[in-house]
């Protein structure tokens, strides 16, 4: 039952990584797309603990890797840890509908904000990349916007277990 | 050994994030060595499959749509027609409008055939996933003859413009980098009087560019809204390629050269057509 949920949540997190850099470019704000995948990553390592929390965030980021121009490994890095710190807190909070989706996807945002930041530092030579620029609050917002519908719709599938503490 | 695996049963979930960890940075590090099996560009090509199966489904809708469409126009139009033949006007002005719309399709297409450089056109499908990194996904891979840094093109109210160079490349697909990226320099020079200087992008695609190093000495000669096109000194990218216009003009006293800002030829937001060239024909 449970690798069953895993699968789903995996395939669920790579049809959106591919969705985002496909048809979600349609409605990009100022060329911003929501990390929709982060999102959900976030929602299966709670529900699902350390261990798949994790290895999905890995196989998401090295998908969303060979879709990117960054470095391979990356996006895996970065998701693997986001993956195994929200795995960590499951069942150590109430998950309501609207205020802690919203929460823990500002929390996760910033996590892989700074995560990048720390990530192009010691691993890319003379790195570019901009932090905490403008379409890192774009994407702050648009993530924020979207975790409580997102988090209503996976809840909706019923596909994740509740657990016994009471939270997802 | 049978220490080490009760210490990971013991330890399983931190021993499994160190080991995902490990293997995450050591493929960051392998990134640009050279070698004989990309995994990268072997992982794009099986993934960019899936973008381009959404990019069909997409244009099957579409396409679809548009067909309803025209059906249900061209049942008005027979039922128009039936009623007055005086309503052939209106059937002229419609062949009138597919002629124009006709003529700027060839205007793209036919450029294969007018341009100076010998190119490969390729439709973009995609951009980057995430919001850190700027690339664009073409339809066109190593099967079409698209090879790595090769100079990728558009066509814009007439002018061939810089989108970027190809930074990977899959069997059927190929990423590109465009010249709003941070990471971008492009050699460029002032159309008019000649002053060369570097172009590099600021990050966002709507954003403008930033020339560089460029002469204190041609404030005088250089106006709003000149061309700047490439150099083709020490560069990846062939001269003449049109860049951008000249909008704001920036030189500080204490600075030994003018900084000036470009807006790009080419509209990134609305991209959807591009030209590879092939660097031999240059």
């Amino acid at each position: 039952m449970r690798r069953n949920n895993f699968i789903f949540g995996l395939l669920l997190t790579i049809l959106f990584v591919v969705l985002q850099s496909t048809l979600l470019q349609k409605i990009a704000v100022n060329g911003v797309v929501p990390d929709i995948a982060l999102i959900i990553i976030v929602f299966t390592s709670n529900s699902l603990g350390t261990m798949k929390g994790q290895m999905l965030g890995f196989i998401a980021g090295f998908v969303q890797d060979f879709l990117s121009s960054g470095p391979l490994g990356f996006n895996a890095l970065i998701r693997t840890i986001i993956g195994f710190f929200f795995g960590k807190i499951k069942g150590k909070l109430f998950l309501d509908s609207i205020l802690l989706p919203i929460i823990f996807i500002v929390a996760a945002s910033l996590m892989k904000e700074a995560l990048i930041a720390l990530t192009g530092f010691i691993f890319i030579a003379d790195s570019q990349i901009i932090f905490f620029g403008r379409d890192f609050f774009i994407e702050l917002g648009l993530n924020a916007v979207l975790a409580p519908f997102v988090f209503a719709l996976l809840k909706l599938l019923k596909i994740y277990r509740i657990n016994e503490k009471g939270g997802y | 050994m049978s220490d080490f695996f009760s210490f990971f049963r013991k330890y399983r979930e931190i021993s499994t994030l160190i080991i995902l960890i490990l293997i995450s940075s050591i493929s960051i590090g392998l990134n640009n060595s050279e070698k004989l099996i990309n995994p990268k560009e072997a992982g794009f090509t099986v993934f960019s499959a899936f973008q381009r199966g959404v990019d069909g489904i997409g244009n099957f809708f579409s396409n679809t749509v548009n067909s309803i469409n025209e059906l249900s126009e061209l049942r008005e139009a027979y039922e128009q027609l039936q009623e007055k033949v005086t309503e052939y006007s209106e059937i002229e002005r419609n062949i009138e409008e597919l002629k124009n719309e006709n003529a700027d399709l060839r205007e793209q297409l036919g450029f294969s055939k007018t341009s100076p450089y010998k190119n490969i056109p390729a439709r973009v499908i995609g951009k980057d996933p995430g919001n850190t990194f700027n690339s664009i996904i073409i339809n066109k891979g190593s099967t079409s003859g698209i090879e790595r840094n090769m100079p990728v093109i558009a066509l814009k109210d007439g002018y061939h413009g810089l989108v970027g160079k190809i930074a990977d490349v899959g069997a059927f697909t190929s990423v590109v980098i465009p010249i709003y990226d941070e990471s971008a320099y492009v050699s460029a020079r002032l159309q008019e009087s000649r002053y060369e200087g570097l172009i590099t992008g600021r990050g966002y695609s709507d954003s403008i560019l930033t020339m560089d190093y460029i002469k204190k000495i041609a404030r005088e000669h250089i106006k709003y809204g000149d061309f700047v096109i490439t150099s083709g000194m020490n560069s990846l990218f062939p001269k003449g390629i049109y860049i951008g216009r000249v909008t704001a003009i920036e030189g500080k006293e204490w600075a030994t050269s003018l900084q000036l800002e470009i807006e790009p030829v080419v509209e990134f937001t609305t991209l959807e057509y591009v030209f590879v060239l092939q660097r031999s024909e240059e």
